[in-house]
């Protein structure tokens, strides 16, 4: 069983790690000293002897019900859970399907609580935990032709801050990031002349890295933060 | 291997135990009170305690069971009013269980 200081690296779970941000994080934190769970819905990219990756939908209650026991019988704690996993689909609202609307929703919202509530039952009975949830700039900045993945990360930026208030009492802190485009699989089809507009109405004018959404959740996992929670922090200078 | 109701009510007992004000499992009855007048739980109490006894229900049995779901929400009397009452809605939904 991994061993776990109340400041030190313990175990984590990133969703969708299989590649992008995801796959950036896991190794961010396993090169940090954590043990890290994985999951997708294709088979592991890559291999580390602190990386266990297990192939699931997490819209699948079942599975992913059975992923968490089997961290609690593998490891027999979980102290974070990165929400990471989500889709996208650009498009305008009055040429968009309500099928696209359904698939987004059951990941990137109905996805995101199975997994936080799975987490935060593990998280109440060991009274500690950080849940981070991923919102994005499209919400605040209501991004034209994201009509649908904008709603998704209102509902997770709502789903974030009543989860804190529930989950204050176990010291389970739940903060959410908001990140800027960032060169991944989910933006690779936005035409560059509609990002170079985006990024015009950034206050930092740029895309943003896969660093800058490490340094925030570092900070929600800092335990100097075990007092913030609730909170959505935007990059690129959104407010 | 199924487990028998007094089963269920020590596990429920040592459940309520650990986070009431009561800490002795068997000042703990099968009347004793988890919602209402005269419970011996807070809300957040009874939270932990839900949440503990369905993980050592599927420690002891093997078996992954949910007590909030859309049953037990609808029925007249909630089944979660008494140590009880908790054990016998346990009891009714274990037989229809899935291996965790």
């Amino acid at each position: 069983m991994t061993q776990h200081s109340s400041t030190g690296p313990g175990v984590m779970l990133i969703t969708g790690s299989r590649k992008g941000i995801g796959e950036f994080l896991s190794r961010y934190y396993i090169e940090k000293g954590w043990q890290v769970i994985g999951c997708s819905r294709g088979p592991a990219s890559w291999v580390h002897p602190r990386y266990e990756h297990q192939q699931l939908d997490i819209t699948d209650e079942s599975a992913v019900i059975s992923l968490f026991s089997s961290i609690r019988r593998n490891y027999g704690r979980l102290d974070a859970a990165l929400n990471n996993a989500g889709i996208a689909s650009m498009n305008h609202f009055t040429l968009t399907p309500a099928e696209t609307v359904n698939r987004i929703f059951s990941t990137n919202v109905t996805g995101t609580f199975i997994v936080a509530r799975e987490a935060a039952r593990l998280m109440i009975l060991q009274k500690s935990g950080r849940i981070v949830n991923f919102s994005s700039v499209a919400y605040p900045l209501n991004l034209q032709g994201e009509s649908v993945y904008a709603a998704s990360k209102a509902a997770v930026e709502s789903l974030t801050k009543t989860m804190a208030g529930e989950l204050a009492a176990w010291n389970i802190t739940v903060n959410a990031i908001g990140p800027t485009p960032i060169e991944t699989d989910l933006i690779r089809g936005v035409p560059a002349e509609k990002m170079e507009s985006l990024l015009a109405r950034l206050p930092a004018r740029k895309a943003g890295t896969m660093e800058q959404v490490s340094h925030v959740i570092d900070f929600f996992l800092s335990p100097a933060s075990e007092c913030i929670t609730g909170q959505i922090l935007y990059l690129g200078g959104v407010g | 291997m199924k487990l028998q109701r007094s089963q269920i009510v020590q596990i429920i007992s040592g459940s309520v135990a650990n986070y009431s004000s009561q800490q002795q499992s068997d000042a703990i009855s099968e009347e004793s009170r988890l919602i209402g007048a005269g419970r011996v739980l807070d809300s957040i109490g009874l939270v932990s305690m839900l949440v503990e006894l369905e993980t050592r229900i599927a420690d002891e049995s093997n078996l992954s069971i949910r007590l909030m779901d859309d049953r037990a929400m609808s029925q007249s009397k909630s089944p979660f009013r008494t140590v009880g009452t908790l054990a016998d809605y346990i009891d009714s939904l274990l037989p229809e269980v899935t291996e965790s």
